[in-house]
């Protein structure tokens, strides 16, 4: 009962105090409770940030050409995905796949066909020891690029690991074949 | 201390007088004392079990929470394509103020083509956006730049908190936003002891001072105009007991309020009454505890309230539904004033604040939330797709957040599409009034995340999902499969292979005898494959299909993603087999996703009611045919919307989209169908009657026709189909023989290398040879320099 009478004083003194304070500056307390997830702001940009000049390629219509399909011209990548692959390194970095993962997933949703952010995720994958996805989605990387043989064999190299790691020497030989073609 | 002490009568004077007295007085006496020591028992065991109710509702989870479901956020950066009026409306649907007073997030000003706005914070499930001051500036159609105003740096990747889409409710359908008691403005706090109990941090749960205060009141206004129940008694009311109004609850009530106040803290009473109080209805929603009454009245955080907004709040404990500031907004200052003067007179609140805050009219936001049931074929597939990871209890009671993979933009913009859409082709075809049905179903191209899901023809109306419940013959839609597992085999098919499409007749298991025809009722002989599928022939597919054998096209239906039983019926190649909507974009995901399937999938995320990491549902990709043939049989699908049975779809659109997409209408006009992609988004369509009847639709004149208003306003990408390594384009002549583009009606078609003729055309002979005559004279005259 006393601490009881204690707090009671305290809390009148308390009250009278902030009574005083102007109203109009309260002091705001956090919107909603900070959880597990913790503050990972995605936003600043990177220096390695290149300019934007995106536009579409124009659509050359090949006369009588069956389904021929335009050509894109390599485009630069947009800093928004820059900033979330950094983002993802940096929560790799740290252990965080799962979040890592998540940057990357918001880079495919902006760069959907870019095929740096599929092996990226890959790569997650793989450190996960999530075998399965990480071949998938090195796959799916090879399957979007045009034009590049440096990712087409990281790719490789990749799915190679994957498949050692899994105990499947056959077709960890045959990618390691055809990432040694690309050299 | 709260225990009641029953008097027991004196007990000790059996004096002989009494003994003598009557035999009668003294059983009567005994009988007396045992009653008296049962209702002390009684008394005692039930104090405790008030005791025990108090705590343990108290201590456990005190409140059923709804689970929130949002939208995907959006994301804004440099070279994003949105154009300055789309930015504004974004903006009013994310309920931003537009003001000159960047003071509270949540708003933002314009001049021309450059925005400021004050973001508000929000926690997502990997990381919290903190509020932020921006500016973003437009140039054209896209966004030039993003700067933060108070660094001037740019900023590469903003993201803004999402749209609340809908809302699973407890039973009993109360919302709140749970808040702490360090998180609640002082003002709030004082405005609702000097109102409602200002002895609250002095009396032990009840306060006689109250009650005679209260009675004094009611008899000099000859009626109840006051209340003397404390803080703690209020929420003893509404958290454990009933509303009725008798001598025996108010008993109980009193009781309870004194243990829980022996048991707790003022503090953790005031908290509890804080989040419980009953401050408003939405409908079927019950509005319940400050943190919500401040967003479902001022659409802000309670930390950013005003002192005269929260008085208002406070003024609305008495009576919501009387002091509503939306439809009695006189009633509610009057009341907000009132409470204004009491802070002032209990020396809570300066007078000259209490004068500035009088001043205010009546500042309310016009936005309510959305509704429940806004989105209700999403919310109807977020609950199921939850239900395999959580129980139906926990979905509806465990405050989580769900984020759900909608894209806000894209499924008002259907919505409104489709419905319009829909009326005029009810309209047109004169199908009885308000009768023709559809759904549709819009995923990201390459990730299968659903981005728009409708079950109705009126969107919004919460009923029988079609999307994921109509279950109808799918038609020609089945034939990409049928051509895929064709084009499988590059030994024995190409997409200039000939097929026969002349009349066939199989005998069926019954006995009967099944005769396919065409739709245009007519036999082409002799057609390329690539022919057959774009104008979608019946005789040539199925004559393909019985060569290729039922049972491998269903292998290659099911690894596309079908997940229904199918039965290996000759029918089968003509899509006599039911499937919803959702079932059919599942299947035409892996041809977007050019041969790797994708789970579709409505759900990003999970975080718990205190925001903290719960669960992911990652992107995955699963290589399921092979990319070559998926290749082909997409080329051939370009063909089918440019030039064969979709073409009306470039009515609408520039032909530059190359789409990709097939067309299925079943026998008698009953099922309309259209499934197709863009670069960016897969959408399927589904037209037709509830009860079955013909609707007099085909694949082409009704699904199509919403298919392509529909990717008209959203597609932004032209389909870019990836070339594999082992994918040739040759030329060849209109016999299918090689050629060379100098052969006259020469065409380049693409086939897996090594399966392209390798017989020449006499065309490549006489010009072909002139043309290397021609080649080596050249080189001669170079090399003789």
């Amino acid at each position: 009962m006393k601490i009881k009478l204690i707090s009671l004083v305290l809390l009148t003194l308390v009250l009278s105090a902030c009574a005083d304070l102007s109203m109009y500056k309260q002091v705001p307390a956090p919107v909603g409770r900070s959880g597990e997830a913790a503050a990972y702001p995605s936003s600043q940009t990177p220096g390695t940030a290149k300019t934007y000049p995106m536009d579409d390629p124009a659509q050359a219509d090949a006369d009588n050409s069956y389904g021929v399909q335009s050509k894109p011209v390599p485009e630069a990548q947009n800093p928004a995905v820059i900033a979330l692959l950094d983002n993802a390194l940096n929560e790799s970095e740290q252990g965080q796949f799962d979040v890592a993962a998540s940057k990357l997933e918001r880079a495919v949703r902006i760069a959907p066909r870019d095929p740096v952010v599929w092996h990226e995720l890959a790569k997650i994958r793989l450190q996960q020891n999530k075998l399965d996805m990480a071949i998938s989605l090195a796959k799916k990387s090879n399957a979007l690029i045009e034009n590049d043989n440096n990712l087409l064999r990281n790719n490789w190299i990749l799915i190679a690991k994957s498949y050692e790691l899994a105990g499947n020497a056959e077709l960890a030989r045959q990618a390691r074949i055809n990432a040694n073609r690309l050299y | 201390m709260a225990k009641p002490k029953p008097q027991s009568k004196p007990r000790k004077r059996t004096t002989k007088k009494v003994k003598v007295k009557s035999k009668a007085s003294f059983f009567f006496n005994r009988f007396f004392f045992k009653l008296v020591l049962a209702l002390v028992v009684i008394g005692t065991a039930y104090v405790f079990y008030l005791d025990y109710l108090v705590r343990t509702q108290f201590e456990g989870k005190r409140w059923e929470l709804p689970a929130h479901v949002y939208a995907n956020p959006v994301e804004l950066y440099q070279g994003l394509s949105l154009t300055v009026r789309q930015f504004e409306s974004l903006l009013a649907d994310l309920h931003y103020r537009r003001t000159r007073n960047l003071s509270s997030g949540g708003a933002y000003s314009r001049s021309g083509q450059v925005f400021s706005l004050k973001t508000r914070a929000f926690t997502f499930w990997d990381g919290k956006e903190k509020s932020k001051t921006v500016k973003v500036s437009f140039n054209q159609h896209t966004i030039s730049a993003i700067h933060d105003s108070a660094t001037g740096k740019a900023i590469a990747l903003l993201r803004l908190d999402p749209v609340k889409v809908g809302s699973f409710y407890p039973s009993h359908k109360e919302d709140r936003i749970l808040v702490r008691i360090d998180e609640v403005p002082r003002t709030l706090i004082d405005g609702l002891v000097a109102i409602e109990d200002r002895d609250f941090y002095q009396h032990y749960g009840v306060s006689a001072k109250s009650i005679l205060r209260a009675m004094w009141e009611n008899l000099k206004a000859g009626g109840v105009v006051q209340g003397g129940s404390t803080l703690t008694q209020q929420l003893v009311k509404n958290f454990y007991l009933t509303s009725e109004r008798t001598l025996w609850r108010k008993i109980k009530e009193a009781v309870m309020a004194i243990i829980l106040e022996i048991r707790y803290q003022k503090n953790e009473i005031l908290e509890a009454y804080l989040n419980e109080v009953f401050l408003g209805q939405d409908g079927e929603r019950s509005i319940n505890g400050f943190g919500m009454a401040s967003v479902f009245y001022f659409n802000k955080p309670l930390v950013e309230l005003k002192p005269h907004q929260v008085a208002l709040l406070v003024g609305l404990v008495k009576g919501p539904s009387y002091y509503d500031p939306r439809r009695h907004p006189d009633r509610a200052i009057e009341r907000r004033n009132l409470v204004l003067n009491e802070m002032v007179a209990l020396d809570l609140l300066p007078k000259q604040q209490s004068i500035a805050a009088q001043r205010f009219a009546i500042d309310i936001s016009p936005f309510k939330q959305v509704k429940s049931s806004r989105f209700p074929a999403l919310l109807d597939l977020v609950k199921r797709q939850l239900g395999r990871d959580y129980k139906e209890e926990d979905i509806n009671s465990e405050g989580l957040n769900i984020f759900s993979t909608l894209d806000y933009t894209i499924q008002t913009t259907a919505e409104k599409l489709f419905k319009r859409k829909l009326e005029a082709l009810n309209k047109q075809y004169a199908i009885e009034p308000g009768q023709l049905q559809g759904a549709m179903v819009i995923t990201r191209r390459e990730s299968g995340e659903i981005v728009t899901i409708i079950g109705d023809r009126n969107p919004q109306f919460s009923g029988f999902n079609r999307a994921l419940d109509a279950l109808r013959p799918i038609g020609s839609l089945v034939k990409p499969a049928v051509y895929l597992t064709a084009l499988s085999q590059p030994s024995k098919y190409t997409l200039i292979s000939l097929l026969d499409d002349t009349s066939i007749s199989l005998k069926q298991r019954s006995g009967e005898l099944w005769a396919p025809k065409n739709y245009d009722k007519v036999e082409h002989g002799l057609v390329p494959l690539h022919t057959a599928l774009a104008h979608s022939y019946n005789l040539a597919t199925v004559k393909l299909g019985m060569e290729l054998k039922v049972p491998n096209v269903k292998l290659t239906l099911e690894a596309l993603g079908a997940s229904r039983p199918l039965k290996p019926y000759p029918s089968l190649l003509l899509g006599a087999t039911p499937m919803s909507p959702f079932d059919v974009t599942q299947i035409y995901q892996t041809l977007a996703g050019e041969g790797f399937y994708s789970q579709l999938r409505s759900i990003q995320s999970v975080t718990s009611s205190e925001h903290s990491a719960l669960q992911r549902y990652p992107l995955s990709v699963h290589q399921v045919a092979d990319p070559s043939a998926v290749y082909l049989v997409n080329t051939a699908l370009q063909e089918a919307v440019s030039s064969g049975t979709g073409r009306s779809a470039y009515q609408q659109i520039s032909p530059d989209f190359k789409f990709a997409g097939k067309t299925g209408t079943t026998d008698d006009l009953r099922d309309s169908w259209f499934a197709g992609f863009s670069g960016d988004y897969l959408a399927v369509v589904w037209l037709g009657l509830d009860d079955n009847k013909p609707s007099k639709l085909t694949g082409a004149s009704g699904a199509l026709q919403v298919w392509s208003s529909v990717m008209a306003a959203i597609s932004r990408q032209n389909v870019r189909l990836t070339q594999p390594e082992d994918i040739e384009y040759v030329w060849v002549d209109s016999l299918g023989y090689r050629a060379n583009e100098f052969c006259a009606n020469a065409v380049q078609y693409p086939f897996i290398k090594g399966s392209a003729p390798t017989e020449f055309s006499p065309c490549v002979g006489t010009i072909g040879g002139a043309l290397e005559r021609a080649s080596r004279w050249l080189d001669g005259v170079i090399n003789d320099r």
